[in-house]
């Protein structure tokens, strides 16, 4: 049965799957309990089990790919470089997506999204998050801008969810796609997330779908 | 997470062939992919198609312009328990491709969408979306351009 698992960096560090935890953007890179300042980029990126919860990364937290701008990023606190697959190596990565199946199948029609944790359609309530997707996106891609309050940049609003334009999807980026088959697929990503106001942020989710033959 | 599911199905070929997924058994992509590469290497098409749901038999028709076959799975991050899958086939009807998609819980789907995906097997090699017409400028033998513009004159 085909699968998909989104999976952190994190541990012994291994790419370990998330499973029933989530992913949580904290303004420390050892505590998900620190707040971030409202319309500020993450600091840390864990994997906890709750809003904001237990942090559960154990040795190694998650990496942060924190956005400066559209063209750059800090990894782990380091300084401003160029976001690009060069740069970016796949064990900086955020998290990554994890297709698998005990057949060998090719892949097209995939599509990342973030979403209110209850209407796909619907865009994430109170933040702005910036992804990149390794071999598919140029750069950051604004994949979720609730409102016009925001950091620069980050004030045209009503973005997100699973809609054409407000996702990153195959049809705009189409390294998405897979032509050659496998029985694991990856793809490997760079999430920031800011806060537009102040509080913990639970109507957030990121979804995926893709298809395979 | 919901239930497991197999691609199931066998396609009559233009030869009279009928080939059914385990013809392909061991290869290192799926049936479908391999079945695909066969016709487009071989000049071969499917005439006929039916795919095996469970107790279902589905035939989306015979005679259709390709064939269209893939799976789908959705998730989101932090709840497995959500993970969707389906199954669809779909005939391609001049440049679209309905589908019928069989899944759980989502029960049967339809849809219609562009016949551009690269898992149709075509029944002739596709056309594409925009047909080509090649300029011929006056850097071509200057006899040959001359001939031409002549035509037209």
């Amino acid at each position: 049965m085909a699968t998909i698992a989104f999976e952190a960096y994190v541990g012994t560090p291994a790419w370990t799957d998330i499973a029933a935890n989530r992913l949580t953007f904290s303004g420390s890179a050892s505590d998900c309990t620190v707040t971030i300042a409202a319309t500020n980029f993450q600091t840390g990126s864990h994997v906890s089990n709750g809003t904001p919860g237990t942090d559960q990364c154990g040795a190694t937290h998650a990496n942060n790919v924190k956005w400066l701008t559209d063209t750059t990023m800090s990894v782990n606190g380091a300084a401003s470089e160029t976001i690009n697959d060069t740069n970016l190596a796949d064990a900086e990565c955020t998290m990554r997506i994890h297709f698998n199946d005990a057949t060998a199948y090719a892949i097209q029609n995939a599509r990342f999204y973030c979403y209110d944790n209850a209407t796909t359609t619907a865009f994430a309530v109170g933040v702005d998050v910036a992804a990149y997707i390794k071999a598919a996106t140029a750069d950051w891609f604004n994949l979720n801008d609730a409102t016009t309050t925001g950091a620069t940049g980050w004030t045209t609003g009503s973005i997100g969810g699973d809609n054409a334009g407000e996702r990153i999807d195959a049809a705009t980026f189409s390294g998405l796609n897979r032509g050659t088959a496998a029985t694991d697929q990856y793809w490997y990503s760079a999430l920031s997330a800011s806060p537009e106001t102040a509080g913990a942020k639970s109507a957030f989710a990121f979804g995926w779908y893709c298809e395979f033959f | 997470m919901n239930q497991p599911f197999s691609i199931d199905w066998w396609a009559t070929l233009n030869t009279g062939e009928i080939i059914e997924p385990g013809r392909y058994r061991g290869r290192n992509q799926s049936p479908w992919s391999c079945l695909k590469e066969e016709c487009e290497r071989e000049g071969k098409y499917i005439v006929d198609l039916v795919f095996r749901y469970g107790q279902l038999r589905f035939p989306p028709g015979a005679n259709a312009d390709g064939y269209w076959m893939a799976g789908s799975v959705e998730g989101v991050m932090g709840q497995p328990e959500l993970m969707k899958t389906r199954i669809g086939v779909g005939r391609v009807e001049g440049d679209k491709v309905l589908i019928t998609w069989f899944g759980y819980p989502q029960g049967v789907q339809y849809e219609e969408r562009p016949a551009t995906d690269p898992c149709i097997i075509w029944r002739d090699k596709p056309k594409p979306a925009v047909e080509v017409v090649e300029e011929i400028e006056p850097r071509q033998p200057e006899g040959l351009w001359a001939r031409i513009k002549g035509i037209f004159k």
